[in-house]
């Protein structure tokens, strides 16, 4: 089996749990689902070689989609060792020891950076661990990492929420985006148009669609532009040639909305509308159509 | 912590043995990952290859991860980045403040309830 194909089972897996998880609540089923990946991916880069017998084998010892989805949901639902009549001891100590802490930090904070107001350093572009050293050397010591997939190769940070150089006030959490690496276009072609645009929607990607007269009852994939494989920041278009035997509501134009032009033209022209061009440069959210 | 949970146990058992030890299995777990994680932070394949490793506690490693996000959403752990000689850089989880009380506390009444099963399972009778 290729690189690729390979990719394409871990992606159904994927998929599949995404699917599974869809009665927790859209934070916590993204953390699961982000996890799981993580452990595939380490999973992975220690298995003696890369054959599907492995992959496989790896993905039976994570468990199926359902096991976990269920065991997500009991625990979701009935939390064991969480009731009741302790909360107000636990919650008048939390509170006690947050002041604690806070006051703890300020110190900390005057101890070492000589200010009480840490400033932010620039650490885009920096490996994970270089970019937390340079911000417990600015003062800084509340800090969240979030990661996304992107063109930024793989463990390096990114994006930030605070400016270079602005104040960061104690107890503001900064938070660091690292790059998971690109999305690489998973195989679509067999798959019905919803099976597709969830797989796509799972990896952060974006789908516009040419279609055309078929013999397949339900709209099937049967093309995809880039190729499989192709590695792609989240957000970008994965164009799929589609094939129906129903035809689409006559007069009700597809959503086209930030597509690239020439995905735009051949989605509305395969819906059987002629389609005139004007550039114009204009900011974002003046987009429209006619 | 641990009052609540073994509490809440006797309140779920309808006499069936598979289902109270299954129930037993979904309390435990938690604090057999906070015990893990006291020993030292690990990285979420590290973590799930010990509990499966221990046996019997843990059907699959997937169904770990419902359970690490949720102690996390409590404030029992955290996690943190570190880049690994090969591969990708690595999700760990240390335990916080909170998950050191929560252990213990689970730890001192765990004890006591393990010694009065084993006694009475025993068949000797309280001694």
């Amino acid at each position: 089996m290729t690189m690729t194909e390979l990719d394409g089972i871990i992606d159904t897996y994927l998929s599949r749990l995404d699917t599974a998880l869809a009665p927790l609540s859209t934070s916590r089923r993204a953390q699961i689902v982000t996890e799981i990946a993580e452990h595939i991916n380490e999973g992975r880069a220690n298995l003696p070689t890369q054959s599907e017998t492995e992959i496989r084998g790896l993905l039976e010892r994570i468990g199926s989609p359902n096991d976990i989805a269920e065991s997500a949901i009991a625990d979701e639902v009935a939390p064991l060792g969480r009731r009741g009549t302790r909360r107000p001891l636990v919650a008048t100590v939390a509170i006690v020891l947050a002041i604690v802490l806070v006051a703890g930090d300020l110190v900390a904070y005057w101890a070492e950076s000589g200010s009480s107001t840490p400033s932010m350093p620039n650490v885009i572009g920096l490996q994970v661990k270089a970019a937390q050293r340079s911000l417990i050397a600015a003062g800084i010591a509340h800090w969240s990492l979030t990661s996304e997939s992107s063109l930024e190769p793989a463990g390096i940070v990114f994006l930030t929420n605070a400016k270079v150089g602005a104040t960061v006030k104690p107890g503001q959490s900064v938070n660091l985006v690292i790059s998971s690496g690109p999305s690489a276009v998973p195989e679509l072609v067999g798959l019905t148009q919803d099976e597709a645009a969830h797989r796509l929607r799972v990896l952060g990607l974006r789908l516009a669609i040419v279609r055309e007269v078929g013999p397949h009852t339900a709209a099937t994939v049967i093309g995809e532009q880039p190729g499989v494989g192709t590695r792609l920041e989240k957000q970008s278009w994965v164009q799929i040639a589609v094939s129906s035997a129903t035809r689409p509501t006559p007069g009700t134009p597809p959503q086209v909305l930030l597509m690239p032009a020439k995905f735009a033209i051949a989605e509305l022209r395969s819906f059987g509308f002629s389609v005139g061009v004007r550039y114009t440069t204009t900011p974002l959210h003046g987009l429209g159509r006619r | 912590m641990g009052t609540g949970l073994l509490a809440s146990m006797w309140y779920m058992v309808s006499g069936s043995a598979p289902k109270v030890l299954s129930q037993m299995r979904r309390g435990a777990i938690e604090f057999c990952v906070l015990a893990l994680l006291q020993e030292s932070d690990m990285y979420g394949f590290e973590l799930t290859r010990k509990l499966t490793d221990a046996g019997g506690l843990v059907t699959s490693e997937g169904t770990v991860y419902p359970l690490l996000t949720r102690i996390r959403q409590e404030g029992l752990v955290e996690t943190f980045w570190e880049e690994s000689p090969q591969g990708p850089p690595r999700r760990y989880y240390r335990l916080t403040g909170e998950g050191v009380r929560a252990l213990e506390a689970f730890r001192v009444q765990w004890k006591s309830f393990r010694d009065a099963v084993d006694q009475l399972m025993e068949g000797g009778g309280v001694q």
